[in-house]
C-alpha cells in the first residue's frame, strides 16, 4: 500500500519514512514556518518562536506564545517512546498478545517553577491527557531547548 | 523524526565493577549481553521457584539487565525512564505477596541508584526488604530507573550510557503453580511496560 501525502503536508525526508501524517510546525515571529521535517526541535531559534503546532493524522494541535498566561517563559515540546502491550481475544483462536509501541508528543509552557503540558498520541492524534510536571533542567534535560535558561530574556514579549 | 531505537540486554550478575566503571564499557557489556524482549522468544527467564512445603516467600537468583539506546535517529537525549506494570493483566501472578523487587543501579559515583554489587542476591543492598518494588499500576510511576553514572539521563556522543538493574522474583508461597511467561498462558503472564521520554 503506497501513502500519499496530502497537498499540506511537507515533503518527508528518509529518516520519516515510517511516520507519514504526523510532523510539527515551528512558527517563527517573522513568518516563517520550518516543520520537524527540516530541523530537529533542538535547533529551533527558541528567540523568534512563536506557535508550535503538531499534526497527527489528521489532527492539529498547537499552542501560541500570546495565547499562554504572561507568567510563561518558553514553550516546551518533547516526546516520550516505550511499549505497551494488548491481550488479543478471538473465539477462534487462543488468547495472545501484542507489544504496542507507546508513542506521544507533549506540548506545554513553563513558567520557571512548573511545565502545564498537554500529551497527544502519536498513532491517533487523540489528546491523552493534561498534566503539570516540576520545571528541573538536571531531571528532564530533553524537555528543554539548548537556548532555555540563556536566551529567555529575548523572548518576544519577554525582552 | 523517529524514536530512538531500545533494548534489553541480559548480562552476567558477575561482571566485575572495574569491567562497568566507564560509560563506554557498560555499553560494550550491553551490546555482548543477551538480548531480551517481549517477543515471547527472549524472555528474561528467572528460573525454577520452588514454593512447594514453603511457609514464607521464595526468591529467585538475581538478573542482570542493561538498557541501552542503540540509534538515536538523529534525537540526542533520553531522560525519564519508567518502568511497571501496568495491571493485573500484565502481572498474572493472584497473591499480594509476590513481587518484582529490583535495585535500580549505578556503576560510579552519582546521584541516583544504588552502587553496583558483584554477584549481589536477596542479602545484598541491605536485604530484600530494602529493595524496591515494581508498581503495579495503571500509569507509569515517576522515575525509577537512572543512566550507569547515576544520572536521569544520557545522551548521544562521549555521555552515551546505559540503564542497568538487578531483579529478583519473590513468590508467595500461596501462589498459583506455572510457568510465568510474557505471552498469554493461561492467566500467567509478566510483561512490563517501559516509557522514557526523548528529544
Amino acid at each position: 500500500m503506497q501513502t500519499i501525502a496530502s497537498a499540506l503536508e511537507p515533503p518527508r525526508l528518509p529518516h520519516d519514512r515510517d511516520s507519514p501524517s504526523q510532523w510539527m510546525d515551528y512558527v517563527y515571529a517573522d513568518g516563517r514556518v520550518l516543520t520537524s521535517r527540516q530541523l530537529n526541535w533542538r535547533n529551533v531559534d527558541l528567540r523568534i518562536l512563536v506557535e508550535v503546532r503538531f499534526h497527527i493524522k489528521g489532527a492539529i494541535w498547537g499552542l501560541r506564545r500570546s495565547d499562554c498566561p504572561s507568567t510563561c517563559v518558553e514553550l516546551v515540546v518533547f516526546r516520550t517512546a516505550g511499549s505497551d502491550f494488548r491481550i488479543v481475544t478471538d473465539p477462534n483462536h487462543s488468547q495472545r498478545f501484542e507489544v504496542i509501541p507507546h508513542m506521544s508528543w507533549c506540548l506545554g509552557w513553563t513558567d520557571g517553577q512548573t511545565e502545564y503540558l498537554d500529551r497527544y498520541c502519536w498513532k491517533s492524534g487523540r489528546h491523552l491527557e493534561r498534566f503539570t510536571l516540576p520545571r528541573d533542567y538536571s531531571r528532564f534535560p530533553d524537555h528543554f531547548h539548548p537556548m532555555s535558561g540563556r536566551a529567555l530574556a529575548t523572548l518576544p514579549g519577554h525582552g | 523524526m523517529a524514536a530512538p531505537t531500545t533494548e534489553f540486554r541480559a548480562v552476567a550478575n558477575s561482571l566485575a565493577t572495574t569491567a562497568l566503571d566507564t560509560a563506554s564499557e557498560r555499553k560494550t557489556a550491553a551490546a555482548a549481553g543477551t538480548l531480551v524482549d517481549a517477543s515471547g522468544a527472549n524472555p528474561l527467564d528467572f528460573g525454577l521457584v520452588s514454593i512447594a512445603g514453603a511457609v514464607a516467600a521464595v526468591r529467585s537468583a538475581v538478573k542482570h539487565l542493561l538498557f541501552h539506546c542503540t540509534n538515536y535517529q538523529g534525537n540526542s537525549q533520553i531522560s525519564n525512564l519508567r518502568a511497571w506494570f501496568a495491571g493485573t493483566g500484565n502481572w498474572g501472578f493472584d497473591q499480594a505477596g509476590t513481587r518484582l523487587q529490583y535495585r535500580a543501579l549505578r556503576y560510579e559515583a552519582g546521584a541516583n541508584g544504588s552502587a553496583y554489587v558483584v554477584n549481589a542476591d536477596e542479602n545484598s543492598y541491605g536485604g530484600h526488604a530494602a529493595w524496591d518494588v515494581m508498581a503495579v499500576q495503571a500509569n507509569a510511576p515517576t522515575q525509577n530507573l537512572f543512566a550507569g553514572n547515576g544520572a536521569t539521563s544520557f545522551s548521544t556522543g562521549a555521555t552515551d550510557d546505559v540503564v542497568g538493574l538487578q531483579a529478583l522474583l519473590e513468590v508467595d508461597p500461596a501462589e498459583t503453580s506455572g510457568t510465568y511467561l510474557g505471552t498469554v498462558t493461561a492467566g500467567y503472564e509478566m510483561r512490563l511496560s517501559l516509557r522514557f521520554d526523548f528529544s
